[in-house]
């Protein structure tokens, strides 16, 4: 029990890390762009940016701008790749990696690292209770001057992927989750930081692939009206009240009186 | 005689009461409540401030509750979190599913415009409790009401202050002066720095130009210096706190000399802007809505005394602070929906609430925030804005307070000339 706990605080403090690291490298990059670009180191009051989306809902169709994609070569040194940071030119998503991210490889020079946005609907479903929102991102990595088969993390890399301001009933936000799948088909959650208050969800990833942020299904707000109440109950209801009502109509100039009195109150 | 008419009264009540049953069905536990709607920003970059909003007017709602409801009606605020811009439209929606035809919003003007325009197109009312940028659209005056002060009338009222009270003080001119406007290039920002411009026109003021930037590859050193060249004496800023902030620091930089500098309300107005420039933001001014901290009662009614006494008092216990800026406005644009506007409709439909809101007419002090409420004629430039709203001019007297300085009833301190860092 006590490890548990201990493992779950691990956890959280793990995650925790994960979303500065992930932050202040997104503010770094960003930072290079501008002082005040999409998610700044310090605290801003301008409201979220447009979310750029592959394939828009209904209703975002109009103005919506296509995500961008993002790479990044790193060198390659005896110890591996050095470390640096790809961001998608929109600053939806991050990768940092650390230095000996990826192996030496004979021949090799450096390693491309690319960031490219995919519909999520393209690929496979999410796990039951869960709705992806916004885009899914692939991560895939190749070396430079060699060929082979493509390189995978020696060392886990933080990610971080920007959600869409989507309404939400309550006063609490949902749990975001990113998910992450090896070929795009079969996700499986992973342990996330959610910043609501940039609309950001972070995690450690130990592996390339695709990935996604998704929320409780349940927690989108409905924009369809309800299903409509079947009146039969009440129909029924009523007769057997009218029958009732109908011998006595002491009771029936009761509730006219009342029922004027009610409205003479609201209308004052 | 008791026969006959049983026979005429009885094919009446039956259809009596099988309308009754069919009204039975859209009746729930809830019958005795009204449920509007609250669109706010609860998490996103602008949920700070939106849950304060909102926190304002859930205080409203509770304390009219308190006081026995709207006509013995419980008020029930539905609360959608729009994260975003992006959000917005969704929320409406949201709202209408579930039947509800009267919604307050929305901090933010970048999602209040998107949500009052989809509100009245879906024949809801929309009541704004504190954008300030342009967002009434088709719906202005008809379905769409702002309490809080627009855009317009914050940068109006900047400009107007320096003109008419600091450059008088000053012992200035103020034709002698060069008026210039720098702003974010947003909904926000240009609605408030049109209202700048306007009323240097007006006052027949030199310009120096207008200076809009984009937050998306925005360089303040590059703005000031398009700023320094046109040489003005005093600079208005519409800005959020970072591009604000960072403005300021570059006016110091470039050692721009100013007669004076004034901002609005989501950045010059903000702690944030004190406790950032330190002593660069001494001697600024600020054009805002007023909090509950730095309001002299003395320029509100009685009622709204002890209305703004009690409200306070009871936000104090729920979260630890006064109400701030948002907050205030929250609850004093909710208090006008609920006490002052509701019971007067004849219905709790949006077309009798927006009737009702255009006959309201409460003197200014009326409500906490200092504000009365008349909305706009329409086909006014104020159609659906009450042109009763109270606004503040604040003025960082130290990098960690800051005073207001005018009109004279909201004062809470004399103005000072104090040099400001160039």
């Amino acid at each position: 029990m006590i490890r548990s706990r201990r493992r779950a605080r691990g956890h959280v403090l793990a995650g925790g890390l994960a979303v500065a690291v992930a932050y202040l490298a997104g503010a770094a990059v960003s930072g290079h762009l501008s002082p005040v670009a999409r998610r700044p180191v310090l605290d801003g009051f301008a409201s979220a940016p447009p979310y750029r989306w592959v394939s828009p809902p209904p209703g975002f169709v109009s103005g919506n701008e296509a995500p961008t994609d993002g790479s990044l070569t790193l060198q390659l040194h005896a110890n591996g790749s050095a470390g640096g940071a790809v961001s998608t030119r929109d600053l939806q998503v991050t990768v940092i990696l650390k230095d000996g991210a990826f192996p030496q490889q004979p021949g090799a020079t450096g390693v491309d690292v690319v960031v490219e946005p995919f519909d999520p609907a393209t690929l496979g479903a999410p796990p039951a209770g869960l709705t992806a929102i916004g885009n899914a991102y692939r991560v895939r990595a190749s070396y430079v001057g060699a060929s082979g088969p493509a390189p995978a993390l020696g060392q886990a890399a933080d990610l971080s992927i920007v959600y869409p301001a989507i309404a939400h009933r309550g006063v609490r936000p949902p749990q975001h989750v990113i998910l992450a799948s090896a070929d795009g088909a079969a996700w499986r959650r992973i342990p996330t930081s959610d910043a609501s208050g940039v609309l950001t969800a972070a995690a450690t990833i130990d592996a390339l692939g695709y990935f996604v942020v998704a929320e409780p299904s349940s927690a989108a707000a409905p924009t369809q009206a309800p299903p409509k109440r079947s009146y039969l109950p009440f129909i029924v209801g009523g007769i057997g009240l009218l029958l009732l009502l109908l011998s006595s109509p002491r009771i029936v100039s009761r509730l006219r009186r009342r029922a004027k009195r009610e409205e003479q109150s609201w209308q004052r | 005689m008791t026969r006959h008419r049983s026979r005429r009264t009885g094919p009446a009540l039956a259809v009596t009461m099988a309308l009754s049953a069919a009204l039975l069905a859209g009746c729930s536990a809830g019958s005795r409540t009204i449920e509007v709607g609250a669109v706010y920003p609860l998490s996103g970059p602008q949920g700070v401030g939106g849950r304060e909003e909102f926190h304002g007017v859930q205080l409203a709602a509770d304390l009219v509750n308190a006081n026995g409801g709207v006509l013995d009606r419980q008020v029930h605020l539905v609360p959608v979190d729009a994260a975003g811009s992006d959000a917005a439209v969704g929320a409406v929606q949201t709202l209408q599913a579930q039947g509800i035809g009267l919604v307050t919003g929305s901090y933010g003007s970048t999602i209040s415009s998107p949500a009052a325009d989809e509100a009245a197109k879906r024949g809801m009312l929309f009541w704004e409790t504190g954008a300030v940028g342009e967002m009434l659209g088709t719906g202005a005056g008809r379905l769409v009401f702002r309490v809080s002060p627009s855009g317009a009338v914050l940068g109006a009222s900047a400009i107007d202050f320096i003109a008419n009270q600091l450059a008088p003080a000053m012992h200035r001119d103020p034709r002698s002066l060069r008026f210039a406007v720098a702003n974010v290039s947003d909904l926000y920002g240009s609605s408030v720095a049109a209202g700048a411009m306007d009323e240097i026109h007006r006052l027949g003021l030199p310009s120096a130009g207008q200076f809009p930037y984009a937050l998306q590859g925005f360089d303040p050193a590059a703005v000031v210096r398009r700023l320094a060249a046109a040489r003005p004496d005093v600079v208005f800023v519409s800005a959020y706190v970072d591009d604000g902030v960072a403005l300021r620091r570059e006016m110091v930089r470039q050692h721009l000399k100013l007669v004076a500098n004034i901002g609005s309300s989501s950045s010059y107005c903000m702690p944030e802007f004190g406790e950032r420039l330190g002593q660069d933001a001494v001697g600024v001014f600020a054009s805002d809505k007023p909090d509950a901290e730095s309001i002299n009662p003395t320029g509100l009614a009685p009622a709204a005394v002890a209305l703004l006494r009690r409200a306070n008092a009871t936000y104090r216990a729920r979260f630890g602070v006064d109400m701030n800026a948002p907050a205030l406005a929250g609850f004093s644009a909710g208090w006008a929906l609920f006490h002052d506007v509701l019971p007067n409709a004849t219905s709790p439909s949006p077309a009798d609430v927006a009737a009702a809101a255009l006959r309201a007419d409460l003197p200014e002090g009326s409500l906490p925030n200092g504000s009365g409420l008349r909305f706009g004629a329409a086909g006014s430039p104020a159609t659906g804005s009450n042109v009763l709203a109270a606004s503040v001019i604040w003025e960082w007297t130290s990098y960690d307070w800051r005073a207001v300085v005018w009109p004279p009833r909201f004062a809470t301190e004399p103005l000072q000339i104090l040099p400001i860092a160039s």
